[in-house]
Order: C-alpha cells, then structure tokens, then sequence
C-alpha cells in the first residue's frame, strides 16, 4: 500500500487526509454510535441472538430501540468492543447504558468516540486503493485517491453521522474488482458478506449477475451471494430478526413512494425506477464488466431519488461518483457532484437536531439550544415542501444523467 | 489541489471555527443538564401540571422541555404559566402543538426575570380543550436535581418530577465561548491519557507534514 501512495507521489497527502480525520473523530457525535454499541455490547455478556435478546428484555432496558442491521455488524462490532476494552476503560459500559444527555457529560466521551471511529478510518483508508484498479493511467488514479480522500462528503457521513455503512461499502467494492478478474464466487461471497452487515447491496446483484457472460456464472454468482447471506442469517433466524432487521430501513422504503391504482394496489415509483434501469441494461447489446459501476451508479441514482433515506445510506455512491466524474465529461461530471450536494442538503433540512448543532453537543451542551436548519426554515416557508422540491430536482438531475450517459455511449 | 485546498478548509471550518461561531448566536443558556426522561403524564382537559424550582441563575427567560406529540397530533392551544413565591402569576406563554414535532426539545421563552438566582419559582402548564387522545405529553425524570423541587398535579403533590432545564438570559456572548471552552477543557483535561495522546498524534502528523 505504501509502495502505491510513493508510486502515486501522494505520501503527503495520505498524511494530511489521516490528520484531518483524526481531528474530527473525538469531537462529533450522532447518537447512532452509542445505541448501535449500546446493543453490541451485549455479544460480551454472551448474548448471540441480539434480536430475540432485545424483544425479550427492551421494557427492561434504558436504549429501546431494534437492532435494525444485519448480524455481521452485531459480531464485528461486539467483537471489536472486547478487543479494545483496554483502551475504552472500564467506564465506557456505564456511559453506553446512560441514555440521557448527561451521558455526553461524562469525562471519556471523546475517548470512546475516537476508539470506536478507528475501524472506520481504516477502512476509509482502504478505499483509494480499491478505487485505483478502476482506473489505467496515472494521472486518473492519483485524482481518484485525491478525491476520494479529500471529498467533505464523505469525511461528514463517516466522522460526524458515524454510520458503519463504510464497511459495506468497501465489500461491495472488493466484489465488484473480483467479478472484473473473473473471480464468479469469490465476488459472490464476498457480496454476501456485505449484505451481512447491511442488505442494501442486495440491491447490486440484479446488476452484477447481468453482467457476468453467461447464464452459468451469473447462477454461480447468485448462488454464491445468497449461500453466503442465508449462512450469516439462518442462525439469527426469528420473528424479531424479521421485525427489526428486514421491515425496518431500506426494504419498506423502496416500497413506499407508491401512486394508488385502486383495489388496494399501487405502482412503487422506487421499483418501476430500478425496473426500468435494469430492463435498459438488459437490452443493451454489448454490456462489458467494465460498465458494471455504471449501472450500479444509476441504480443508486435512481434509489436515492426516489426514497426516503438516511443521510449515512449516501456513502454508497460516492465512490461510483468519483468513477464517474473522472471518465465522463467535464459537464456531466459536474452535474453528479450537484446531485450529490443536493442530496446531501436533503437530510440537513429534516427535524432532527442530530442532523446538525446537536453533533456537537459533545463539546458543549449549549449546542442543543441552537436552532435547527428545520426551524429556521419553518419561519420562513414549509419545510417539507422545500425537501419535497429538492428532492424531485434530484430525480430530474438523475433522468438527465442516465439519459445523457447513455447516449453518449451509443456515440 | 483544488480539492484538497477545499477539504483542509472546510475541516477547519468544521473543527475550529464552527464550534467557536455557533456560541455568538446561543442567546440563553441552561441552569443545568437535562435529566434523563422516563415516562409522560398527558397534558389535557382537567389536568394541570405545577412544577416548583429554585432558579440556579439570574435572568430567567424560560423553561426548556421535551414534549411528546406523535404525528403532530395536538393542534390546541397549550396554556404555560410561571409563578413567583407568592403564586402570583408573572409570565404567561400560550402553545400551539401543531408545530411541536414528537419528542422535541421545546424553549418556552418569555420576557427575563432579572433577579432570578436562588429565588423560588413555579411553573404550571395545561390544555384544556385536549383530549387524552390528541395530547401533548410532558416527559417525567427519576433523577430529580436538587434545585427542583414539588410537583403538583392539580392541587395533589406528586412524587415524580419533570424532566426540564430553566433557561437564563447570557450576559455577553464572551460568557457562552467561556462556558463552551470550559466544557471542553474539562473533558480534555479529566482524560489526560487520551488528551496527551491524541495531541501527539497529531502534532507528529502535522510535523511530518511540514519538515
């Protein structure tokens, strides 16, 4: 790794990405950290199936709410809690317990918040490396690792929203590079275990398996993906796994944007979307691994414009954007960067203190009394519409993206 | 370089000079922390709720409350009154729910009351025209701080308490940025094992970088 960044001439810049990310992680906080380690917390205690633990005891616990992930995240991170107990203290359990605000009170808070970002700045790390084979030439590599590495956006949604989508993401990624060597079950698995820790790249398989050459090796594909899903799932396996972790988050909100046709049915704008991008790709002539990125880029295009989601969910498409802007065209490329910019507006407006003062309610308390962007926005006009009109603007943005790639293929 | 010129700034933007500017625009602060929630008593027709406290401040310029009100249901007026330590009462603030989304942290802010340290105060809040099923809900505390102090339920002590924070009038925005580098050097300071780390570690960056 170190031989790529002095190859790239970009040992500095590696530096100077570390220090930045270092200096946010101990003074942002979002309370998704505390209640997903509050829950994983159990794994040392003995706990296995953290779903039927918590809808069994949740009247007896101080943090009600489901664990809304997938296994792997309840192992990897209740894992890495016993493996860093040393340095978390033994005061670290009594602050994940407390669920009032005085919790952020506590001498240790920018400790925990440090410790418990580690994982996460690896695997940031990680990723210019895995964006770098994407690319031939020097010049595109080195931009890739630069924007990668210096995008505010994915520096706030990992260091300040502290959501774990990161490692999925960096799964997701590996699949991808080993479809492109051929690598049918590897990838496979490897998917698999991305979906294990969050579904959403379930979402990418449709795609994947229509780019593999033949029939054969997209079952090979399927198998290997859905082998290695059902084996992390099975043992968790229970009405309160399926409460929590699958009618919660991504999979009831593809369903929900939905136009009634009477009889109590109704078309799902998120599901026609997907459909017709994927029904486009099937039709097309000569689809090649190389433009599988490209498809999975307009699948998340398509999803985000048409779902409502959680600001952390945007991470996914950062590193197909950054694919995207430096292999298509200047203007369109800009266009991406506009989405995404937009979309990232979108989440800042909601009615959530924590989605912006109350981050930094952990150097000071004041923090809370400040009012939120929503607030300030209700005085002046309805919130909700102003998330509803940037939010169709985004699916204006991703038809003229999809579209306008598109032809210019075909040129 | 673009990129990285953009991104160095706006983590300084974020790290050193957000943080600081936000204290310019924090007109009130707390006397305390909020205590931790539990359960809710039901704002509505017959109830009034009185909760007594001794101001831990001067300039008292409101009560600061978590307010339950699942989907917007509430669209009465809710009526907020505070009393002095003769039950005379001396603010009065009215509510609408239908702006007070579920959970929120609600600033009910009324004109200062100057000399507010160490005197004693009540504040009562009600509605009237609710019903138990389009009610606020006021969140209850099972870690009563001690400048808190009965709370009545109509006429009846209670021995719950309620979960909230009086609100006081800053004297100059100089007194926030102390409180908040106060707060601050605190944490910093009660963990000098992780402080004196963490500073090494980026000071070592940072030299790498220059030399």
């Amino acid at each position: 790794m170190f031989k790529v960044i002095s190859g790239l001439k970009l040992k500095k810049i590696f530096v100077l990405a570390i220090l930045l990310r270092i200096l946010m992680m101990p003074f942002y906080f979002h309370p998704d950290i505390k209640t997903y380690h509050f829950q994983s917390s159990f794994l040392k205690y003995g706990v296995f199936n953290i779903y039927s633990y918590l809808a069994a005891n949740k009247g007896n616990l101080p943090i009600k709410e489901d664990f809304v992930y997938f296994p792997l995240t309840y192992l990897f991170l209740g894992t890495y809690q016993i493996l860093t107990a040393p340095l978390l203290g033994s005061q670290f359990d009594t602050w994940l317990i407390d669920a009032s605000e005085q919790a952020r009170e506590t001498i240790g808070t920018f400790r925990y918040l440090f410790v418990l970002k580690i994982p996460y700045l690896l695997i940031d790390l990680l990723i210019p490396f895995l964006l770098i084979r994407f690319f031939e030439s020097t010049e595109q590599k080195r931009k890739a690792v630069i924007l990668w590495l210096f995008n505010p956006f994915s520096i706030v949604i990992i260091y300040i929203f502290s959501n774990l989508d990161i490692i999925p993401v960096a799964l997701s990624l590996i699949s991808l590079l080993l479809l492109r060597s051929k690598k049918i079950i590897l990838s496979g698995i490897i998917l698999g275990l991305a979906a294990g820790f969050k579904a959403y790249p379930v979402v990418f398989l449709p795609f994947l398996i229509l780019h593999t050459k033949n029939l054969k090796q997209g079952i090979k594909l399927f198998l290997a993906t859905v082998i290695t899903l059902l084996l992390i799932i099975l043992p968790f396996w229970s009405q309160a796994f399926l409460n929590s972790a699958f009618i919660s988050g991504l999979t009831t909100r593809l369903a929900y944007p939905s136009v009634p046709i009477g009889f109590g049915e109704a078309l799902m704008i998120g599901v026609i979307a997907m459909a017709v991008l994927f029904i486009m790709a099937l039709m097309e002539d000569n689809l090649s691994l190389d433009k599988l990125w490209l498809s999975i880029f307009f699948a998340l295009l398509l999803l985000f414009s048409t779902i409502h989601y959680h600001i952390a969910w945007l991470l996914w498409i950062i590193p197909f954007l950054i694919i995207f802007y430096l292999t298509q065209e200047n203007k369109v490329g800009k266009l991406a960067w506009a989405w995404f910019s937009l979309a990232m507006l979108i989440p800042l407006t909601f009615d959530d203190k924590f989605m912006t003062v109350s981050t930094l309610s952990v150097i000071s308390p004041l923090y809370n009394l400040l009012p939120t962007p929503f607030l300030i926005l209700q005085k002046i006009y309805d919130p909700f519409l102003v998330q509803g009109l940037i939010h169709s603007i985004l699916f204006g943005i991703s038809i003229v993206l999809i579209f306008k790639t598109f032809k210019m293929l075909k040129v | 370089m673009k990129p990285v010129i953009f991104t160095v700034s706006f983590v300084i933007f974020l790290t050193l000079i957000l943080p600081v500017g936000l204290t310019f625009v924090v007109r009130n602060i707390p006397g305390d922390v909020q205590p931790p929630l539990k359960d809710t008593k039901k704002i509505y027709g017959q109830y009034i709720y009185y909760q007594s406290f001794i101001s831990p401040r001067d300039n008292l310029v409101g009560i600061g409350v978590s307010l339950k009100n699942p989907r917007f249901v509430n669209k009465n007026y809710t009526f907020f009154n505070l009393y002095d330590d003769k039950d005379t009462i001396i603010r009065k603030v009215d509510l609408r729910g239908e702006n007070i989304a579920d959970g929120q942290f609600v600033k009910i802010l009324f004109e200062p009351v100057a000399a507010s340290l160490n005197k004693k105060f009540t504040w009562s809040i009600s509605s009237p025209d609710s019903t138990k099923d389009d009610s606020l809900e006021v969140f209850l505390t099972d870690k009563k701080p001690i400048w808190s102090r009965e709370f009545k339920v109509n006429n009846e002590i209670s021995q719950d308490s309620l979960s909230y924070v009086t609100l006081h009038k800053t004297n100059s925005s100089m007194q926030v940025l102390r409180m908040v580098f106060s707060q601050f050097f605190y944490k910093m300071s009660g963990d000098v094992i992780f402080s004196g780390i963490l500073a090494v570690l980026l000071l070592s960056l940072l030299v790498y970088l220059l030399f």
